[in-house]
């Protein structure tokens, strides 16, 4: 167990920058998600944080101690990797034991290691399999006893749930948070699935591009995404956008589109009038009503029934999608027109050019 | 009711499919004729040949003789020497192969990406025939042509090196032979290799193998089949060569490298000796034989269960 710190990490492959400027700090026993599409920088980030990539410039400290060039061994951390690989070859047994060839320790202790971590995760009775004879989540529990039986200083996962069923996924993802609480070592999980992320981090790093885009708890990243990009990669179903321009009439604010005039209220009541703005709400936030002012015209162009609740999705006039959730069994023909509003303290607004969100005060 | 509907939607054409066996079938019988005609006519004919003394002086005679050219065989000091140089020729040319073979494919696995193309030009050597090599290797090992004795020069000395001696022909040979073969090696290894998932060598990293742990538990495991396979596959090839040593030394010098196929090819069309030289030849077919089972019992069986 440790405290992960990232100094101002720099990894370029040719003139491709993988990262830019990483600042990371992680704490001891946390797990952080590092979420994020293919190729914006997540499994770099786990390569130079494990030693088996060196970053191009820049530092990682574990406990505040300098480990930039030394090897994933000499960091002691464990991995586990997508499809949870082992050595085909080897027995389970054989395959936990290579974590702790290089350790030192006696035979005794060994053996005892091993079956603490196999109890631990309950693959006592595996042991002797190959892990060709294995399914996917008894390999999944093999590849987490081969990494905790070491007593890492950080554990990393790179997308171990990804090659799995969705049902196994559900279960898995609940035993590695439950192991991780119950043995508290730092825990680094690699995805690009924001569910996974949501639902097994203390906090989240959203990454896109090689840059850090925003970090904080579940509830943070889901109610106050800084960036378009985080409200709308997080989040199902995914944010509603809406464009508009914000002008200042009789000392208040609006948003006002061809379709829409709406009082702005809330944290964003003193931002400043612009020309061209984004207003995100979740569709949880958005409830069918009369038409008026304050209501935006749309059109029905699909309808999801998810049992406790249905999801209407809507053209609306500026050629976007919106989605708004209605009561379960809410029925209606494609093509109908509907009216749709929300409460405006509730919404986001974006910059479309620094595409980061507004600041609240004029002034800033 | 069911039957109306059923009549009334128009059937899909039927279309003649047939099952896997009967195309194998249909697509091997053919070649299964052929192999009938060129390999077991000329073996059956070569057993009536063995049990008899043919002679083709005053008129053409065959004498039903027995089992005594196989006791000839069994006493014939040539046949015991040349059985040995095959062996050893075998030996050689087999560890050397697969060595090379595996070194090559781990050369090219390790290509950076503009080198790439070297992947399709190292299979070049095994196109050249057998017969080919065995000119070339003519020439590189004689003492006035040959790479031995340039680079002797190269190093300032004034010796010719003929690297076709009595003592190393079989060695010498068993390198040419390689040479033509380990490029096809190298090829399949090289395909193995690429079905290993590079996350494994990190995995590897994490648990600080050595480099040569790494290589038996990362490297070796999938291709320790092939080796296999290759390793019989370079047994029966090399215990048959005959037309690569034929055209490279003609069993010589003197008779260092009359391999048992070169013997046999003396006594059935040199000396026309052709009830014994089949006798012989069927000695050769049960040591190819003996040498593929024990290399199976010995190895295969183990790779197969996993």
């Amino acid at each position: 167990m440790a405290r992960i710190e990232l100094r101002n990490i720099v990894k370029t492959y040719g003139s491709h920058h993988a990262v830019h400027n990483l600042d990371l700090e992680i704490e001891d026993g946390e797990l952080l998600v590092l979420l994020g599409p293919s190729g914006c920088g997540k499994s770099t980030t786990m390569n130079i944080i494990a030693g088996l990539d060196e970053p191009t410039s820049g530092q990682i400290l574990f406990d505040g101690a300098d480990v930039t060039g030394h090897s994933p061994h000499q960091r002691n951390i464990a991995m586990v990797f997508q499809s949870s690989l082992l050595y085909p070859h080897l027995s389970a047994r054989d395959n936990i034991y290579m974590s702790l060839k290089r350790s030192g320790l006696s035979k005794p202790e060994i053996e005892a290691r091993i079956a603490h971590a196999a109890q631990t995760v309950d693959v006592m009775h595996l042991l002797d399999k190959r892990p060709g004879q294995l399914s996917g989540g008894e390999r999944q529990r093999v590849a987490t006893a081969k990494a905790i039986v070491r007593e890492p200083a950080g554990f990393l996962l790179d997308e171990p749930l990804s090659a799995l069923d969705a049902a196994l996924r559900l279960s898995l993802r609940a035993e590695l948070v439950n192991l991780q609480k119950r043995i508290r070592t730092t825990m680094i999980f690699v995805t690009h699935d924001q569910i996974e992320a949501m639902t097994m981090g203390d906090r989240i790093g959203v990454m896109r591009k090689g840059r850090l885009e925003q970090i904080g708890t579940p509830t943070d990243i889901y109610n106050r995404p800084e960036t378009l990009f985080v409200a709308g990669f997080v989040g199902v179903p995914p944010m509603n956008f809406l464009k508009g321009a914000l002008e200042k009439a009789d000392g208040r604010l609006w948003l006002v589109n061809p379709s829409l005039r709406m009082e702005i209220t809330g944290e964003f009541a003193q931002a400043a009038p612009q020309k061209e703005v984004i207003l995100g709400i979740r569709p949880h936030l958005m409830r069918l009503t009369e038409a008026g002012a304050a209501a935006l015209p749309l059109t029905v162009y699909a309808i999801e029934q998810l049992g406790n609740e249905a999801i209407v999705i809507c053209d609306e006039p500026g050629g976007g999608k919106i989605r708004v959730v209605a009561s379960a069994g809410f029925s209606a023909a494609i093509g109908a027109r509907l009216n749709a509003t929300f409460d405006s303290a509730a919404a986001r607004l974006y910059d479309p050019a620094s595409e980061r969100v507004l600041a609240t005060s004029g002034k800033a | 009711m069911a039957d109306t509907v059923r009549s009334q939607t128009p059937a899909p054409p039927r279309t003649a499919e047939i099952s896997t066996l009967s195309f194998a079938l249909v697509v091997s019988v053919p070649v299964l004729i052929f192999l009938l005609v060129v390999v077991a006519y000329p073996l059956a004919y070569a057993l009536y040949l063995s049990f008899h003394e043919i002679r083709f002086f005053g008129g053409y005679s065959a004498t039903w003789n027995g089992i005594a050219n196989y006791s000839k065989v069994l006493t014939d000091q040539s046949f015991w020497s040349s059985l040995g140089r095959s062996l050893r020729f075998t030996v050689v040319t087999v560890i050397l192969t697969l060595a090379v073979g595996l070194g090559l494919a781990l050369i090219l696995k390790h290509l950076p990406g503009k080198w790439r193309w070297l992947r399709a030009l190292i299979i070049l050597p095994w196109a050249v025939s057998p017969y080919g090599a065995g000119i070339l290797f003519t020439y590189l090992g004689r003492g006035q042509t040959g790479i031995g004795t340039a680079l002797a020069n190269w190093l300032g000395s004034e010796h010719t090196v003929a690297l076709i001696s009595a003592s190393f022909v079989i060695e010498y040979l068993a390198v040419g032979a390689a040479w033509n073969m380990a490029p096809l090696v190298a090829f399949f290894l090289l395909a193995n290799m690429l079905t290993t998932p590079a996350r494994l060598y990190d995995l590897a990293k994490i648990d600080q193998m050595s480099p040569l742990e790494t290589f038996r538990h990362v490297t070796l495991p999938p291709l320790r089949f092939t080796l296999f396979v290759f390793s019989c596959i370079t047994t029966v090839l090399a215990m048959k060569t005959f037309d690569y040593i034929f055209t490279a030394t003609q069993g010589g010098p003197g008779s260092a490298s009359a391999v048992l196929t070169y013997t046999l090819y003396k006594i059935s069309f040199v000396n026309l000796d052709l009830g014994y030289g089949a006798a012989m030849s069927f000695f050769l077919l049960a040591v190819i034989l003996g040498a593929t089972g024990l290399l199976y019992l010995l190895w295969g069986r183990r790779e197969e269960r996993q």
